[in-house]
């Protein structure tokens, strides 16, 4: 079943640990948006076999 | 012999050791003379004046035992506001945190048992986040090169460029998630040092973005940050990133030769990025270090265009889980800036936050390859001089760009990789204004950074020029 964006959106916001005050509204949505197309950025790498450098170890 | 203010670490140092000077007039110099300026620069958030007078004289009294000091026995140092002093609120530059820390930090505690004393707590933008230095709680700090405009100290520890460049304090410890040590380096015409990833303890210092903090030294010359880190540098069961790697003696490292180094110019990216001012003088800084007997060549980091994207991914998401339980508290008593960035980060998914990781191999792939052709990379510290502080644009080669973008661009990329990057003045713009150069080099490799660092410093005057301030 496909699920709108919309939907998604409020799901997402409802995930949000805080909510984002009334002034800071635009800015947010602002960086956000640009956060986005940034991150989208690294979806042109070849990441395939590269794994994230996680400090985790047993001992 | 200069003013006591204008006296290094190293030449303070000795002279203390030697008796020729006493800690009580050293501290009581830096004192009178944060007394008449700091109320304009700014630097400082606290002053521990009685603390320091105790300390110096303690320190006076244990050289007239005939004990033996240790390597800054009686010399001042200021430190940036993220920093643990037992029994002094920690204040990130904000409002609010106002508990007093239970214990020293690990640095704080190696600079004590080296003899340093510690004059007070320095001014940044709040919380380290953001590479202007703005910081409304306490008025952001003046840099002291223009005495006429308001002009930007580069960020985040504003305070310690400031407070060094303007004589408050001959050394001070800044903090560096994206360029926070070299960025007011640069714009205040001092020497900062971001150490390896793992190489100096953030035991006790506030923390910003876990995978991409490191704390280091901020000083007037090269071999004063060198001294300093000695001192700091080393494992420390507090902290589990911190290497178990010994510490070489970089004040011993200094004097090696450079001749035959090969120099690796980062343009792609890097200088092209930069106003053309800016690129002409660090040209002639290659241009000097190739007489001095280094072979510079150009150099490119393939995946460099996207560093922003995957810094933006990887402190977004840590600084929100840094300070989502503080947000919960305090919202709305943050500077809007830092509050509007935290906030960000809660929207990010999980595999932003990972593919940002992941592209960070990359870049960090890309700076070994370098690595394999040539010791050090050479690049500016910032694109442009200290811009005025109204304003959230700047023109670079006659473009406008976001300034905070800007500020960060050539940096961030070293705090993803881990790689130690110190940034040392290489002149000044026709308006007056100090310009930083970045030295990178191989994990772990300080001494061969600084040591280059030491040469080109040595080979020129620009460590020697004053800001025209008090």
């Amino acid at each position: 079943m496909a699920v709108e964006p919309e939907t998604l959106r409020r799901v997402a916001g409802e995930l949000a640990a805080l909510p984002v005050p009334e002034e800071d509204l635009a800015s947010v949505q602002q960086q956000v948006e640009r956060g986005v197309e940034a991150v989208r950025a690294l979806d042109e790498l070849d990441l395939t076999g590269v794994e994230p450098p996680l400090a985790y170890r047993v001992v | 012999m200069p003013e006591l203010h204008w006296l290094s670490v190293t030449d303070l140092a000795r002279e203390i050791r030697a008796k020729a000077v006493s800690p009580v007039e050293v501290v009581e110099a830096h004192l009178a003379r944060i007394e008449a300026l700091d109320g304009e620069l700014k630097a400082f958030i606290c002053l521990f004046a009685d603390r320091a007078l105790e300390a110096a004289k303690a320190a006076e009294a244990a050289l007239a035992k005939g004990e033996a000091p240790g390597p800054l026995h009686g010399v001042p140092v200021g430190l940036k506001d993220l920093y643990d002093v037992q029994g002094v609120p920690t204040t990130g530059g904000s409002s609010f945190l106002d508990r007093p820390a239970a214990e020293d930090s690990t640095v704080t505690r190696r600079l004590r048992e080296a003899g340093a004393i510690v004059l007070g707590k320095l001014n940044l933008h709040e919380f380290a986040f953001g590479p202007e230095g703005l910081n409304a709680t306490y008025g952001t700090a003046w840099n002291p090169w223009d005495p006429t405009t308001h002009r930007l100290p580069g960020g985040s520890s504003s305070g310690s460029g400031v407070a060094v460049a303007a004589g408050l304090c001959p050394a001070a410890l800044g903090s560096d998630t994206g360029g926070s040590i070299r960025i007011p380096a640069a714009l205040c015409g001092i020497v900062g040092v971001k150490p390896t990833y793992g190489r100096v303890s953030r035991a006790g210092v506030l923390p910003l973005a876990w995978s991409l903090d490191h704390a280091g030294p901020m000083a007037r010359t090269v071999a004063d940050a060198a001294l300093l880190l000695r001192v700091l540098a080393g494992y420390d069961p507090r902290d589990p990133t911190t290497s178990a790697l010994p510490v070489a003696d970089y004040s011993a490292a200094l004097d090696g030769p450079v001749r035959g180094l090969r120099v690796g110019l980062l343009r792609e990216y890097f200088l092209e990025a930069a106003e053309r001012e800016i690129q002409g003088l660090v040209e002639a800084a290659a241009g000097a270090l190739a007489g001095l007997g280094c072979a510079v060549e150009e150099v490119r980091l393939p995946h460099a265009t996207y560093t922003a994207a995957a810094a933006y991914a990887v402190i977004t998401a840590e600084a929100m889980a840094v300070h989502e339980p503080l947000l919960r508290r305090h919202a709305a008593e943050y500077a809007p800036d830092v509050r509007q960035r935290l906030l960000t980060g809660q929207f990010l998914l999980a595999t932003h936050y990972l593919k940002g990781q992941r592209a960070r191999q990359l870049l960090r792939r890309d700076v070994e390859e370098a690595f394999e052709r040539v010791d050090c990379l050479l690049a500016p510290t910032v694109p442009i001089a200290a811009p005025p502080l109204e304003g959230g644009r700047v023109t670079v080669n006659g473009e406008s760009r976001d300034r905070r973008g800007t500020l960060l661009r050539l940096t961030r990329g070293f705090n993803l990789t881990g790689h130690p990057a110190v940034s040392v003045p290489c002149g000044f713009t026709a308006a007056g204004l100090p310009v930083g150069m970045q030295l990178v080099g191989r994990p772990f490799d300080e001494a061969t950074v600084l040591r280059l660092a030491h040469a080109y410093e040595q080979a020129t005057e620009w460590h020697r020029r004053r800001p025209p301030v008090g």
